[in-house]
């Protein structure tokens, strides 16, 4: 979906409107097809692995913190 | 790649507006339309906001680096659009739409005169809710002086009467009982514990007996959709966004009850996308947008 114009918006050129676009699907796609694959790595590798380690679940967020950027 | 998009965001933004920056200064300054506009010349910006770059938008948003300098509104105003994938609608104001959907269901009856945004940056989501009461005076405010400036310009332009100025929520120089509706999208998570506090207390102060303050921000569920799941980690990641994480671990009924409401008139409740009020491809996935809820 477009940007409406108003009078303040930046103008852009061609090459600029290109990139905007071009960032604007790229997040999509990275909403859409990458970010869902977190919680399935979650499950199968990190939870599990995490167990393994502690001998328990995860408790909060913040202890999980190293273990999630850990993982590619 | 996040962080990476995120940057890349920021400077497809940045060269448009550099390029341009005094044609969009001129225009925002001496634009025709309705509305006005105060920044203050001597205004202390939070600790909050000046210990890290909200957002990896370097100089966050209160860096004045010339006069009537408007550059950090013009750039979110293109940013948002594509950090939030345009899914926020072509006006960059579907949470205010969705906002303004749970006022008509729930408040119907009340016909606000006098509505304050708090944290309004470029005024995406005050501009929407002068059409919606036009008997109602709008005042938009926010701490960054190139935002409300660029928001005037905006609003100008649009043809919207908003009475925008550069003020911290936490303590607003309007006087006492003044608005019959104080509102805030997105505002809360970018403060700290002592600001949240204060500014419910500020919006307490601020409401006439009968008044509402609603004030919107991002859910922390365990169940993500995909728009959501992405402003999550986007925040998470982003790790300049420190009292994000710490948000979603306050009582903020409590805390309102703390500022002064009423237990009774006080709740923590959330508006589903695709309920009515709301726009578009944004909508599809339905899902729950808190929204702290407390009448004086
Ligand atoms: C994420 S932006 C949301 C902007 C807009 N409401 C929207 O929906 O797009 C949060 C805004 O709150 C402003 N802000 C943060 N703390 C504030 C405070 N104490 N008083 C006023 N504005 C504040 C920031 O400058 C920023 O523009």
């Amino acid at each position: 979906m477009a940007q409406a114009a108003h009078g303040v918006l930046a103008p852009t050129v061609h090459d600029e409107a290109a990139r905007n676009a071009f960032v604007q699907s790229f997040r999509r796609h990275l909403a859409e097809e990458v970010l869902p694959g977190v919680p399935n790595a979650y499950r199968t590798r990190i939870e599990p692995a995490f167990v393994k380690a502690k001998g328990r679940a995860p408790q909060h967020r913040r202890e999980l913190r190293p273990w999630m950027t850990a993982d590619p | 790649m996040q962080r990476t998009s995120q940057e890349l965001m920021w400077d497809s933004a940045i060269d448009s507006v550099e390029r341009s920056l005094p044609d969009l200064i001129h225009r925002t300054k001496f634009g025709n339309g309705p509305g006005t506009l105060r920044v203050s010349g001597a205004f202390e910006v939070p600790r909050y906001h000046t210990a890290a770059d909200i957002h990896i938008q370097t100089g966050a948003y209160h860096t004045d680096n010339c006069s009537d300098d408007v550059a950090a509104g013009a750039i979110y105003d293109r940013a948002l659009h594509v950090y939030a994938m345009g899914l926020l609608g072509p006006e960059n104001d579907a949470l205010a739409q969705l906002l303004m959907g749970y006022f008509a269901q729930h408040h119907g009856g009340h016909v606000p005169r006098r509505i304050l945004d708090m944290g309004c940056a470029i005024g995406n989501c005050t501009v929407p809710w002068a059409p919606a009461f036009p008997q109602a005076e709008v005042y938009g405010i926010d701490i960054g002086a190139p935002y409300v400036r660029y928001a005037h310009g905006r609003a100008k332009s649009l043809g919207v009467p908003v009475s925008f100025s550069q003020q911290n929520a936490e303590r607003t120089d309007f006087a006492e009982a003044s608005f019959d509706l104080v509102v805030s999208h997105i505002l809360l998570h970018e403060t700290s514990h002592s600001a949240l506090r204060n500014i419910l207390k500020e919006s307490y102060r601020l409401l006439s007996p009968g008044g509402t303050m609603l004030h919107l921000d991002i859910a922390r569920t365990a169940h993500r959709p995909p728009l959501e799941g992405f402003l999550l980690e986007w925040e998470v990641w982003n790790n300049n966004e420190h009292f994000y994480g710490s948000l979603g671990d306050i009582d903020l009924e409590k805390a309102a009850i703390e500022a002064g409401f009423e237990t009774q008139k006080v709740r923590l409740d959330s508006v589903r996308t695709g309920a009515d009020g709301d726009k578009g491809p944004y909508g599809s996935g339905g899902y729950d947008w808190p929204i702290l809820v407390a009448t004086r």
